[in-house]
């Protein structure tokens, strides 16, 4: 049972505060006599210790441990450096701040934009010099929000597992060793290692599937240490998109309409109505969305499967 | 949900330091800051009084005062510094600069937000221990008509514009008075008071064909303010499947609300003109049903049965 409550939080702050104030190591014994809210019997306290320290450095808290006396080294000592503790940036000034305002209002998922504001608490809580200042810049959305991005994020962190069903031109069940997540045009991008292959893939975040699990074991795998998440991506020679091969489809559309395929499409004339759309695309699903969105000026002819799954991706919507 | 012990810490922790920083702030303001609430922060601000250095004398605890209207910390102990950023927060700001620099300019400040952003990177342990990054090359695309609209942004001034609405799927030509400039998914889009519909329309940058400055009157703002009450807002109730709660995020600016419905998600959307919505909610995966207005719903229906019928 983990305790909750204003106790449990007081005597982390009492912690902090005391190893963050001692230029020695402090012994369990003395962090027991002299710091306040541990009571009960010595392993009681020991276990209150335990988990207290492993909450703390949840919190990012570097709690040094060490020896006083070489002579006694099996008696560990714990402190926090307060330069480990404390943000060393220099002074901002009001231009910097409004660039790093700007830039931290750019996220739209929770975990980074909460962070953002988490840091934007911390910078206004040094001095910040100069008047406000107007950078004249546009507001930006850096990207499309997806439902995966904080378990990804947890599960690279942890090095941890993870496995879901992807959908390209087949769906398919991957199990990856996640590396990290690159934003390409609005969009995120899983990197990692295909684990039944033993490759490099990159996977289009919005693809993977709502079955996106994260295997319990923490530290299950190592990433290579020359690893680069921005090299990874633009050396397309070394890793591509997991199911990036591609497949043409032919379409018809009106004449002058479904500007959004036309954009994507070898377009010739069939007759005085239509156009003949030749369309290479790796996801059935994303050209889906384009040829809804286009209504009645689109048409799928070829593949007839795609046609049929087309059919079933609309008929889905209807009642029942 | 119960906060744990853990985000109770954290935020106590911050706490000080920007108290600190900002004496005679009332709790209501402290409260906004952190997002969370008034009560919240007055039992932070409760417990935070028993917290001290060894010893626990009022020469070593926090000495804070709170006052009905303020408060203020006298004696933050060893806190009165912010703590390091962790490593999610400085990748929100480290992508972050990324996706701006290429927007800015401004060449002075376009180095000032280089040199910052490779200040936070080396607080980062070491580059290749990245979790994420931005991999463009050119994150926003800058289109041909974007000084001119934020010139006619700040002369407050209307411009001629050919605009290929995707929407519509067609070319059309409107006058429009710009009022501001944002980016979404690497592309700039104007919001401007459309004179031809009567409201406040968005245009991606990179989809208008000419510009002119029009002969147009200049815009009194009641004129704006008024356009708001022209267009009779439409709340559209829609049962998605739970796997399109990424469209809701999206667009949480015309989400009015949102309830789980057993395995789907209620949603209900408040939007001017229907047409926009119609469209998106065609091409969301899984299934969508529209529960209202009737109109709206017709309509939706219709659509989907002429796009069958295509096949029939």
């Amino acid at each position: 049972m983990s305790e909750a409550g204003p106790q449990k939080s007081e005597r982390l702050i009492n912690l902090t505060m005391a190893l963050l104030a001692s230029r020695r190591f402090l012994s369990k014994a003395e962090i027991f006599t002299h710091v306040e809210g541990y009571s009960g019997s010595p392993e009681t306290m020991e276990r209150m210790f335990e988990r207290d320290k492993n909450d703390l450095r949840d919190l990012g808290l570097e709690i040094e441990v060490g020896s006083e006396d070489p002579l006694f080294e099996d008696e560990a000592g714990y402190r926090i450096r307060p330069e480990s503790y404390s943000l060393d940036i220099g002074e901002i000034d009001s231009a910097e701040y409004a660039l790093i305002s700007l830039a931290t209002s750019t996220w739209q998922n929770s975990l980074l934009s909460k962070s953002g504001q988490r840091a934007i608490r911390k910078i206004e809580s040094l001095k910040v010099a100069g008047e406000n200042y107007d950078l004249a810049l546009p507001f930006i959305r850096a990207e499309i929000p997806g439902e995966h991005f904080d378990l990804l994020w947890q599960a690279i962190e942890n090095r941890q597992i993870v496995s879901f069903t992807y959908h390209s031109l087949k769906d398919s069940f991957r199990k990856i060793a996640p590396y990290g997540l690159g934003l390409r045009r609005g969009f995120w991008y899983l990197v990692g290692l295909d684990l039944e292959k033993n490759e490099l893939r990159n996977f289009k975040v919005k693809r993977i599937d709502v079955d996106l699990n994260a295997e319990k074991k923490k530290d299950a795998f190592l990433r290579p240490a020359d690893f680069n998440i921005t090299a990874a991506f633009l050396n397309n020679d070394a890793i591509s998109e997991a199911g990036s091969e591609k497949q043409e489809a032919s379409l018809h559309l009106r004449i002058g309409k479904a500007q959004e395929l036309r954009a994507i499409a070898q377009i010739s004339l069939l007759n005085e109505d239509w156009d003949l759309a030749k369309i290479s695309y790796s996801s059935s699903h994303e050209l889906f969305e384009l040829v809804a969105k286009a209504g009645t000026s689109a048409i799928i002819v070829e593949p007839k499967s795609l046609q049929a799954d087309f059919i079933s991706w609309i008929g889905e919507k209807h009642h029942g | 949900m119960a906060e744990s012990a853990i985000d109770r810490t954290s935020r106590a922790l911050d706490l000080i330091p920007y108290i600190s920083s900002h004496p005679g702030l009332t709790i209501d303001e402290i409260a906004a800051k952190f997002s969370t609430t008034p009560t919240q922060i007055f039992k932070d601000l409760e417990m935070l009084f028993m917290c001290g250095l060894p010893g626990y004398s009022h020469l070593e605890l926090i000495d804070m005062e709170l006052a009905d209207d303020y408060v203020a910390i006298n004696n933050p102990q060893n806190l009165d510094r912010p703590r390091k950023l962790s490593r999610l927060e400085l990748t929100s700001i480290t992508l972050g600069l990324d996706l701006i620099t290429s927007l800015i300019s401004d060449e002075a400040l376009q180095h000032t937000a280089i040199a910052l952003r490779t200040r936070f990177a080396n607080l980062l342990a070491t580059g290749s221990d990245a979790i994420a990054a931005v991999v463009d090359e050119s994150p926003v695309k800058s289109s041909s008509f974007d000084h001119e609209i934020r010139a006619a942004i700040e002369k407050g001034s209307s411009v001629d514009i050919e605009y290929r609405s995707v929407v519509k799927d067609e070319l059309s030509r409107r006058t429009i008075y710009p009022r501001s400039i944002y980016s979404e998914r690497g592309h700039l889009y104007t919001v401007a008071y459309c004179l031809r519909s009567g409201e406040d329309r968005h245009f991606r940058n990179d989809r208008i064909i000419s510009l002119a400055t029009a002969a147009a009157p200049e815009l009194e703002v009641s004129d704006v303010s008024q356009s708001g009450s022209k267009v009779d807002l439409m709340h559209v109730k829609v049962l998605l499947s739970p796997r399109n709660r990424f469209f809701l995020e999206a667009h949480d600016s015309i989400v009015e609300s949102v309830e789980p419905h057993g395995q789907e998600l209620l949603a209900v959307f408040t939007v001017g003109s229907g047409d926009w919505l119609l469209r998106e909610l065609i091409a969301l995966p899984g299934r969508v049903e529209v529960l209202g207005p009737q109109e709206f719903a017709d309509d939706f229906y219709r659509r989907l049965d002429a796009i069958l019928a295509q096949y029939r």
